[in-house]
């Protein structure tokens, strides 16, 4: 009825109607349903907007009533399409278009591959032509995407899951890779040797055969675990691996001094104030030198921030603090505490963490020149093992070692 | 003395409470401000000019005056008003 987008396809006439019987004609018209809307009255003419449909039947109507009509405007898709025959090219060149398009997009123009980091592209590119995805496929030939799927999966024997999916003219493939146990160090041939002479207390061998016991006595180089195992027919190198715990004795010569020197702030201070940009600053106040013979430095820098973004901007305090070097006088027993405490700091530090200290035995104390001297015997348990690679040109010399030994 | 038809009419209508102007067969008027008037139930365009429109009744016609009144839709019984609306007589 009104001019809606049904009533533009459809063609809409705007007609001005002249003569005495105007409004029977309005009547009639309502009469015969031709639906009339935008009725108003121009001096002697009416006009009215109308369907072209309707249009064609207006004529018996107007004789009817004696009136006559002028077309004073025309809209709707009818008076296009009259136009468009004029220009029949660009219609064809139109449709050209539309079909090209279609055309072209329905080829595969690039495959996309995501997620692999250990399988090689060309790898997968070439699984993937063997399905069928390449570029310049039809895409409507190309089969579903679970069965690309499991196509790609089946041929590329790393991955753990492969996703195909398709948008537009590209080609995705997703792959999620299998995740690889960690990988073994290669190892050479080897045997493990003892470091120092020991007595030894724990032997665990993970491969390879034990030579000694528990509590036996073994000197620096002693084989502990043999690399070569298996009897006089038939020999075979491995690597070997294991632990072996032993007792070792150390010898430590520990010195104390009495007099200890420490720093101690004085309270003078120096502060220097710089703008930083960058990684250049821009020194403000505290010109001169601080003139302090011992000193140490703080400095602190505070950069601008924007929410959680920090500027290269900002400022920088450096405080340079007057130190003294003090003197002080420690008493004989704590000294020897300190020794003490030096000593065994040290044997966790060379012999590992796990070293135990079994038994700490005081030699010979003496307090001469304002020093402290001690000789101190510590028991420890710590590995003793270590490699020793198997050359094979003297395999025989260590075989015949090992055969004499027994 | 209005008929028996019409007393009987009247009752019923009252009683059930029904609308009167489908009973009564007389038009119902929806005027909004005075820029818009929706008449339904009337029996045609006897006069229109860009200030007066006359429609005929079942009994009797309606005249409406006033400025730049287009009629934006008509149907067979029913006619949708634009302008400015001054007067609406009802002659019965």
């Amino acid at each position: 009825m009104q001019s809606g987008i049904v009533s533009l396809i459809r063609g809409i006439v705007r007609l001005r109607v002249r003569g005495d019987h105007a409004e029977t004609l309005l009547n009639r018209l309502v009469d015969e349903h031709m639906f009339v809307w935008n009725v108003s009255r121009l001096g002697d003419e009416l006009e009215f907007d109308l369907h072209l449909s309707d249009f064609f039947r207006l004529r018996p109507l107007l004789r009817e009533t004696g009136c006559r009509m002028r077309v004073v405007a025309r809209f709707g898709m009818p008076f296009w399409l009259a136009r468009l025959e004029k220009r029949k090219m660009l219609a064809a060149g139109a449709l050209v278009f539309v079909t090209g398009l279609y055309l072209l997009s329905s080829f595969v123009w690039s495959v996309e591959i995501v997620g692999n980091k250990r399988i090689s592209d060309s790898e997968i590119r070439r699984a993937a032509e063997q399905s069928g995805i390449h570029p310049w496929a039809w895409k409507f030939r190309l089969p579903q995407m679970d069965e690309l799927s499991s196509r790609l999966a089946r041929l590329l024997p790393d991955a753990a899951w492969v996703g195909v999916s398709v948008q537009g003219t590209r080609v995705r493939i997703e792959i999620v890779e299998n995740t690889l146990p960690e990988r073994r160090e290669l190892m050479n041939p080897r045997h493990l040797v003892s470091t120092s002479d020991a007595v030894v207390t724990e032997i665990f061998a993970e491969r390879g055969k034990p030579v000694v016991r528990r509590n036996t006595r073994v000197k620096k180089g002693d084989i502990l675990i043999s690399g070569i195992i298996g009897d006089e027919e038939m020999k075979q190198v491995v690597v070997a691996k294991g632990e072996v715990r032993g007792l070792v004795w150390h010898e430590y010569e520990i010195r104390v001094p009495l007099t200890q020197n420490r720093k101690v702030y004085t309270g003078n201070e120096h502060e220097k104030f710089y703008l930083v940009f960058g990684n250049r600053a821009l020194q403000i106040t505290g010109y001169g030198k601080s003139g302090y013979a011992q000193e140490v430095t703080l400095a602190e820098r505070s950069m601008l921030r924007w929410r959680n973004v920090s500027l290269p901007i900002g400022w920088m305090t450096e405080h340079t603090k007057e130190v003294r070097t003090e003197e002080f006088q420690i008493g004989a027993e704590i000294a020897k505490q300190i020794g003490l405490a030096q000593a065994r700091a040290d044997i966790l530090a060379r012999f590992g963490t796990d070293a135990r200290i079994h038994s700490e035995n005081i030699l010979h104390e003496n307090m001469d020149n304002g020093k402290v001297y001690m000789k101190v015997l510590y028991e420890v348990e710590h590995i003793i093992s270590t490699e020793r690679p198997i050359v094979y040109t003297d395999m025989e010399d260590l075989e015949t070692k090992h055969n004499k030994k027994e | 003395m209005p008929r028996l038809g019409d007393k009987l009419r009247k009752l019923t209508a009252q009683l059930l409470d029904l609308p009167k102007d489908a009973v009564f067969d007389i038009p119902r008027f929806t005027m909004i401000g005075n820029v818009q008037l929706y008449i339904e139930n009337h029996r045609g365009v006897i006069e229109f000019s860009g200030d007066r429109l006359k429609l005929r009744l079942s009994s009797g016609y309606v005249e409406i005056t006033g400025k730049d009144l287009v009629i934006r839709a008509i149907l067979t019984e029913e006619v949708f008003i634009e302008g400015t609306i001054d007067h609406v007589y009802y002659h019965a």
